[in-house]
């Protein structure tokens, strides 16, 4: 007969990716961050305790904020190898792929907005990215979504442009 | 009788359109953010800070401060009436709010929450405006010693107050003050952390920095979820008011909810939501109808209510009158001073007298015009959470990117907004709080100058700061906050090992 193992790699690795892990990798990112800043602070004349220089305060930023970045890691770590991974997390949703898989998507429509908008114009690429963010929240219809997207961009762009007078990044369309 | 004479005089200032105007739309703003769950106040401040530049300071800075007091009263209207609270300083609200609408009292319970936030609001603002002479006068003695201890105390209570965990709230104090020396040092005047790009040479942009943190994080994090509002229930204006006994219950926690919330605004953190908490423990604690709560007692929307208006008057007493804030509300407010040319503290009464004053006048006006607005436009704030969710995420994301941009006209901006909202999804998965992180990264600068100078006026001496009463005291009290709750938890820890060893050993 054969024995059915309970803990075992899951299918798709990142389906767990949430709850407590989610905060081990932001806790990981905080400390990382903080040292390199440490590393860069350091470098900057820090002068004497009478006389500082503009790096003494960075340095002791620095020290802070490596300080605390891994007793809150090692603190999570000991908590997770106390309690275990939850399946799911703090809250209904968190930490299931599809959900972040959304966040993920209405990142990558903001990160293309940013690269594409200077060269393209906002009124496009507010469109574009409306398009995949509308999608992927809204799950309308395709021609719901794409008359949604395209009065998004043209609005927004009619609104702050012509309205408002606010700059926007790239050609102006139906700026006049 | 000056203090008359001068509101007298301050009401005299801002009665113009040009300051009126911008006022108002501060306030609808506010109230539309606080009804709307996603951008919230501090994004919202921080996406209206650029259309302040054009503004006079009065109008550009009441502006800001009407959104600030709109957007606490607009998240409960939303609370009471579909429990989903705009913010978070309404979520107390809607325990008690939302009950009350299921009995059919919608229209008591938001008639109660308006007159309780005007009333909380107004005396706020008398208490702030009879205080501010005499706290001005102690304050002028303050040198930078006074003022590093000040930041100090901000910082550390504030991260004893907003998480569960200090440790990780000083993670995000560190990392905002990182973000703050980013750019030319106001000291030395060196660059520092550029990498070569010319956008951060005048340091990271605030409103990329707070637009990202609390609005395009707050998408992120709605996005993670589907869900949408099924029936609003129609309030008509004529139901809008509560009966003689609802009235007469709901009284008392309205003046004891606004002092409550002035004090406990004085104190670094989000005294917002705190003041609500204790208002409505305060509340259940002196009621005679305890079993009433949590089933629709109109105490406890009364008293919550008031005191998050009450707490938005106390924070202005150490953002006018130091130049501190001591919440990420009143960051921003700092932030719009800075813009303006105006600097906040002890001298701001007796250097600027016609704006402090004028702002005192505004304050009051912006509360009457929180009541006049709201009343009769509940119907119409509430019908703005039909607008489907997807909709709104996607015109908030790009309010949030078309605002950024337009600060300074860089691409660069809309790259740190992006950047910050990564960073403050992750904040609240980790539990870190946002708003330390703001707060730290504000008054990260007044803290290094006021540290430098300290360190030069003490030659090395660690005695320089103990000469100094005020300044001890305020470091001492620092200590306390931080320090007591961790012995208390430790020895509370210990009692309870030796007290399961002694029943172990009975058994």
């Amino acid at each position: 007969m054969r024995m059915r193992t309970t803990a075992r790699w899951p299918r798709r690795p990142w389906a767990r990716l949430g709850g407590r892990r989610l905060t081990l990798i932001g806790l990981l990112l905080a400390l990382g961050l903080g040292l390199i800043y440490l590393a860069l602070a350091a470098d900057l004349p820090i002068g004497t305790l009478d006389q500082p220089g503009h790096g003494f305060f960075p340095v002791l930023v620095g020290v802070l904020f490596v300080v605390f970045g891994a007793i809150s890691l090692v603190g999570e770590i000991l908590g997770a190898s106390r309690h275990g991974y939850p399946t799911g997390s703090e809250t209904d949703e968190d930490g299931r792929w599809t959900t972040l898989w959304r966040v993920a998507a209405v990142l990558a429509a903001l990160v293309t907005y940013t690269a594409l908008a200077p060269s393209v114009g906002h009124v496009v690429m507010a469109s574009v990215s409306g398009l995949i963010i509308l999608r992927v929240l809204g799950g309308r219809p395709w021609w719901q979504t794409i008359t949604l997207a395209i009065l998004l961009g043209v609005g927004s762009g009619l609104l702050f442009a012509n309205l408002l007078g606010l700059p926007l990044p790239g050609p102006g369309l139906f700026v006049w | 009788m000056e203090v008359i004479d001068r509101l007298v005089e301050g009401f005299g200032i801002i009665s113009s359109v040009g300051v009126l105007v911008p006022m108002f739309l501060g306030v609808l703003t506010g109230s539309i953010v606080g009804v709307l769950p996603g951008i919230g106040p501090i994004g919202a401040m921080a996406l209206l800070l650029p259309l302040t530049f054009t503004l006079d300071p009065t109008a550009g800075i009441l502006m800001m401060a009407g959104i600030y007091y709109g957007s606490m009263y607009g998240g409960s209207t939303t609370s009471i009436l579909v429990r989903v609270p705009g913010e978070a300083s309404s979520v107390i609200t809607s325990l008690d709010g939302h009950e009350m609408t299921k009995r059919g009292r919608a229209g008591a319970a938001l008639a109660v929450a308006a007159i309780g936030s005007f009333i909380a609001g107004t005396l706020a603002i008398a208490a702030l405006m009879f205080a501010a002479p005499t706290f001005a006068e102690v304050a002028l003695r303050f040198a930078a010693p006074e003022y590093f201890a000040l930041t100090l105390f901000a910082m550390l209570v504030l991260s004893r107050l907003t998480s569960r965990s200090f440790v990780k709230t000083m993670v995000a104090v560190a990392f905002g003050l990182a973000l703050g020396t980013v750019g030319f040092d106001n000291v030395s005047g060196n660059a520092r952390f550029t990498f070569g790009f010319f956008e951060l040479t005048q340091g990271v942009n605030l409103t990329a920095l707070a637009v990202g943190l609390y609005g395009v994080a707050e998408v992120f994090l709605l996005a993670e979820r589907k869900g949408k509002i099924e029936d609003l229930p129609k309030v008509r204006l004529r139901e809008l008011y509560p009966t003689r006994k609802e009235f007469r219950r709901a009284l008392p926690p309205m003046f004891r909810g606004g002092a409550l919330g002035f004090l406990l605004g004085l104190i670094p953190g989000p005294a917002g939501v705190t003041s609500t908490y204790a208002s409505y423990a305060l509340e259940h604690r002196l009621s005679k109808r305890k079993e009433e709560f949590g089933k629709g007692a109109i105490e406890g929307v009364a008293g919550p209510e008031a005191a998050n208006n009450g707490a938005a008057g106390g924070a202005m007493v150490p953002l006018l009158l130091l130049g501190i804030p001591f919440a990420p509300a009143a960051a921003m407010l700092l932030a719009g001073f800075t813009i303006h040319g105006v600097i906040p503290g002890p001298t701001f009464i007796s250097g600027d007298p016609e704006l402090f004053w004028g702002l005192i006048a505004g304050f009051y006006v912006a509360n009457l015009a929180l009541l006049v607005l709201n009343y009769p436009l509940v119907t119409a704030f509430t019908s703005l959470l039909r607008i489907p969710r997807d909709v709104l995420l996607t015109a908030i994301l790009i309010l949030a990117v078309v605002g950024t941009y337009a600060t300074r006209n860089t691409i660069f901006d809309v790259i740190v907004l992006i950047a910050m909202g990564v960073v403050g999804y992750f904040m609240q998965k980790a539990g870190m709080s946002r708003a330390a992180l703001l707060l730290a990264f504000v008054i990260g600068d007044l803290m290094e100058q006021s540290l430098l100078q300290t360190l030069t006026l003490a030659r090395g001496q660690a005695s320089y700061l103990l000469d100094r009463p005020i300044a001890s005291v305020i470091l001492g009290v620092t200590l306390a906050v931080v320090l007591i709750p961790t012995l208390v938890k430790a020895v509370g820890g210990r009692l309870h090992g030796v007290m399961d060893t002694a029943g172990k050993g009975e058994r």
